[in-house]
């Protein structure tokens, strides 16, 4: 509820500057912001669900580490990810 | 002004929810609309999350944000990943929810819509969300620990153990009754069985794309394969109004179960990425949207529930399974209300993708929440038809007497009217050669979402289409949980004999994984075929089976849990796992206790037994049955010995819980806690920025 209200009373904030710098009236990058990002955000929701991005979060996890194992290639990730995954009970009755 | 306003809402979201809930129970005569139920079961979870979980958060668990969890201390880009709470809700569900909150509140509709409603909504108020959360916190506390490590170092060796065993064997049993589940649905179905064998050559090649196209690219080809697999439910009328190719895709219940016994073991035995996971892909995203489709066909419908409220079954001798409401009901419905099953997950993949300890509330409870909302929307889509139609696509021919006329008139005696050539219409508009006698819920279940579907979009003439899809749904998500659980007990059954012999343990080691893969097939393969000649239908005596081991591993997580709590010092609090332990235990022992000694042969396996034997003592047995017969008398005594094992080992957590629980509370015993050591977050400051995912 608070977060609702504080994005709405962001976006409101951001669409009255671009208003008075347009002069005119209406900007459509402001305007257009808010519901593109929040595309932008199921979009990269969906991947991370469906394990579409599984390769970039290694890939981010690999660069924070300072180990000497090698990178695994998308191919070798894919097949290393589905090994692991699937040796343990990972879907119910 | 804002509490007050808070307050009101609040108060105000608690009384439609108990008017709804009055109108359920109170309503008398006519039919009843299904937008009670929803409105009933949404404002009773609301509730149940703002109020009972945020007390358990607080006053039990005292969640702490500030605690590192386990991806942040081992973010290994792999199991360890830091997850934003709604895509990690979006896994933990899509994990969670399989066939069972669907199938289980169908077969439990013969008792009518009320006690199987009330169970589902209390049932996961009260236990089965509370076990999904605290068992998610203990093993977020323990850096992703299973339930079964959990037992071992915070109960004692044995209970581990016992974990074990009860793992190994609800994953048998589960196997075998969804496997029947399946059998029953596209038993002398063309179009389903057509439909259904094309998803296989459809997931392997999503799987050759994914492995050497387009590695881990899994949404396009996700998306390419559901237009296929909507393609070939269409495509499967062409296959039925062809006679030759019709007989081909007919096929008897027997040779469904070896076939699909033969899928088992290729997919244990194939490499993961070429089979399961493809088909796995396919069932998350068919499941979502169906699941989704059916929330908002029965708001858009609102279809008249034609059900009564309780049915004359409740004294026992219902025709899908026999048994009266108390334990029947409370094992029947596991999944939706408590099932023992999610304890895995809970403490399997989902701890270790957490990013902070609040999440655990509302992906451990919430999670659990929406799953016994699907299971409200399968009763109610079961309740939606009339009775008469309900009890003759789920009475098995012993029960009422073949199909047609005289079955029609033996139902019509029970006081549920119908006419033979009701269902010979219904069939037709389904594409169905039959409808009678396709025990297992799934057929129920279809015609029910079907109807609400085609009263959306299409009317009587996508009847069939609808009917199809919602086959397919429920049989393509049934086997990916048969094909990915086939293969989890092959790694079990290898683990084990690694310990004798230890080449047999290697994964990588062929004859290994040929051999491991045909037992753990075997296994559940000889309960399947038992149920598929089970005279009395299968379903009859093996789901109690699954139920009593389901809700046996629901008392393990439990006990765990309580000890921990214990452990804590939360002593006040136990009662908050306790009780639903206590009632879990309660309905457990009594329906084992009935399953097994029971005089009435449909209920009880050793009077079956016996009344089998007197028969063919008594020569009323024709000589070429007799084998059959033989058969099945060994049958019943095996199930007879799998419940009183099942029972020996709740008895034995219990005593062991008990003594273990009497030297922590007389201080006979040192109380040691296997939490992993506290490591303040890096994450706390800056939240939402950092991760991988923002909140």
């Amino acid at each position: 509820m608070k977060r609702a209200a504080m994005t709405t009373s962001r976006f409101l904030r951001r669409f009255w500057r671009g208003l008075r710098k347009s002069g005119t009236g209406f900007s459509l990058s402001v305007y257009g912001s808010c519901p593109r990002r929040m595309a932008r955000r199921i979009w990269r929701g969906l991947r991370e669900w469906c394990g579409d991005a599984a390769y970039e979060s290694y890939l981010r996890s690999r660069n924070g580490q300072t180990g000497s194992c090698r990178t695994l290639s998308p191919a070798e990730f894919y097949v290393e990810q589905l090994n692991r995954r699937y040796s343990k009970p990972n879907r119910c009755c | 002004m804002k509490r007050i306003f808070n307050i009101t809402a609040w108060i105000a979201v608690a009384a439609l929810g108990a008017g709804a809930l009055g109108s359920i129970a109170l309503h008398r005569g006519e039919p009843l609309n299904a937008t009670w139920f929803v409105v009933a079961a949404v404002c009773c979870y609301l509730v149940a999350y703002r109020l009972y979980s945020a007390f358990v958060a607080a006053k039990i668990l005292a969640l702490d944000d500030t605690r590192a969890t386990p991806c942040e201390r081992h973010d290994d880009g792999r199991d360890f990943v830091p997850t934003n709470k709604w895509v990690l809700f979006g896994h933990h569900f899509a994990a969670i929810a399989g066939p069972g909150p669907l199938v289980g509140p169908t077969l439990a509709a013969q008792f009518g819509y009320l006690p199987g409603t009330l169970w589902l909504i209390a049932g996961a108020a009260f236990a089965g969300c509370v076990q999904d959360f605290v068992i998610l916190f203990c093993s977020i506390r323990r850096d992703g620990k299973s339930v079964g490590q959990m037992a071992r170092e915070e109960v004692s060796e044995r209970g581990g153990f016992i974990a074990q065993l009860a793992v190994l064997a609800i994953m048998t049993i589960l196997l075998a009754v969804i496997g029947l589940v399946v059998v029953n649905a596209l038993k002398s179905s063309p179009w389903a069985t057509f439909t259904l064998a094309m998803t296989i050559p459809i997931a392997l090649l999503l799987g050759l794309y994914l492995r050497f196209v387009r590695p881990g690219r899994v949404l396009e080809a996700s998306v390419m394969g559901v237009a296929l697999v909507l393609f070939v439910v269409v495509a499967g009328q062409w296959i039925a109004d062809s006679p030759s190719w019709s007989r081909v895709f007919t096929l008897s219940g027997i040779a469904l179960a070896f076939a699909i016994i033969a899928y088992g073991f290729a997919a244990s035995a194939l490499p993961v990425w070429l089979l399961l996971a493809p088909r796995d892909y396919l069932s998350a995203f068919i499941k979502a949207g169906a699941i989704f489709s059916l929330a908002a066909g029965i708001l858009f419908v609102r279809p008249q529930v034609l059900m009564p409220p309780l049915t004359r079954f409740i004294d026992g001798a219902g025709p899908v399974f026999a048994g009266k409401i108390f334990p029947f009901c409370f094992i029947t419905i596991a999944c939706g209300a408590i099932s023992g099953f999610h304890s895995l997950i809970s403490s399997g993949t989902t701890p270790k993708m957490i990013l902070r300890e609040s999440h655990a509330r509302f992906i451990g409870y919430g999670a659990m929440l929406l799953e016994s909302f699907v299971g409200v929307m399968a009763m109610v889509a079961a309740c939606a038809m009339p009775p008469g139609v309900y009890f003759a696509i789920n009475s098995p021919p012993s029960i009422v007497g073949g199909a047609g006329e005289a079955a029609a008139s033996t139902i019509s005696g029970w006081g549920y009217p119908l006419q033979a050539q009701t269902m010979t219409d219904l069939a037709h508009k389904v594409g169905e050669i039959t409808l009678w006698n396709r025990a297992g819920g799934a057929p129920s279940l279809a015609v029910g979402m079907a109807q609400i579907f085609s009263s959306t979009i299409g009317g009587e003439r996508l009847l069939s289409i609808w009917y199809h899809f919602a086959i397919m749904f429920e049989a393509l998500f049934i086997l990916t949980v048969l094909d990915a659980g086939t293969r989890v007990g092959r790694f079990m059954v290898q683990d084990l004999g690694g310990r004798v012999w230890k080449p047999f343990g290697r994964t990588g080691w062929m004859p290994g994984v040929l051999l491991s893969s045909a037992i753990i097939v075997a296994l559940w393969g000889y309960f399947l075929y038992q149920g598929v000649v089970d005279p009395l239908g299968g379903i009859n005596s093996l789901w109690p089976l699954f139920g009593i081991s389901n809700q046996l591993l629901a008392a393990v997580a439990l006990v765990v849990a309580t000890t921990i709590l214990m452990k804590m010092g939360r002593l006040k609090w136990i009662w908050v796992t306790l009780l639903p332990m206590a009632w879990l235990v309660t309905i457990t022992m009594t329906a084992s206790y009935q399953k097994i000694f029971d005089a009435n042969p449909r209920i009880g396996f050793l009077a079956y037994a016996k009344a089998l034997a007197a028969q063919v003592a008594a020569g009323k047995i024709p000589a070429e049955k007799i084998a059959e017969t033989q058969r099945l008398i060994f049958n019943q005594r095996l199930d007879a010995a799998v419940t009183a094992v099942l029972a020996v080992m709740i008895l034995v957590l219990i005593v062991e819980a008990l003594v273990h629980w009497y030297s922590i509370l007389g201080r006979r015993k040192e109380s040691v806690l296997h939490e992993s050591p506290y490591i303040a977050t890096r994450w706390a400051a800056n939240f939402s920025g950092v991760a991988h995912g923002d909140d």
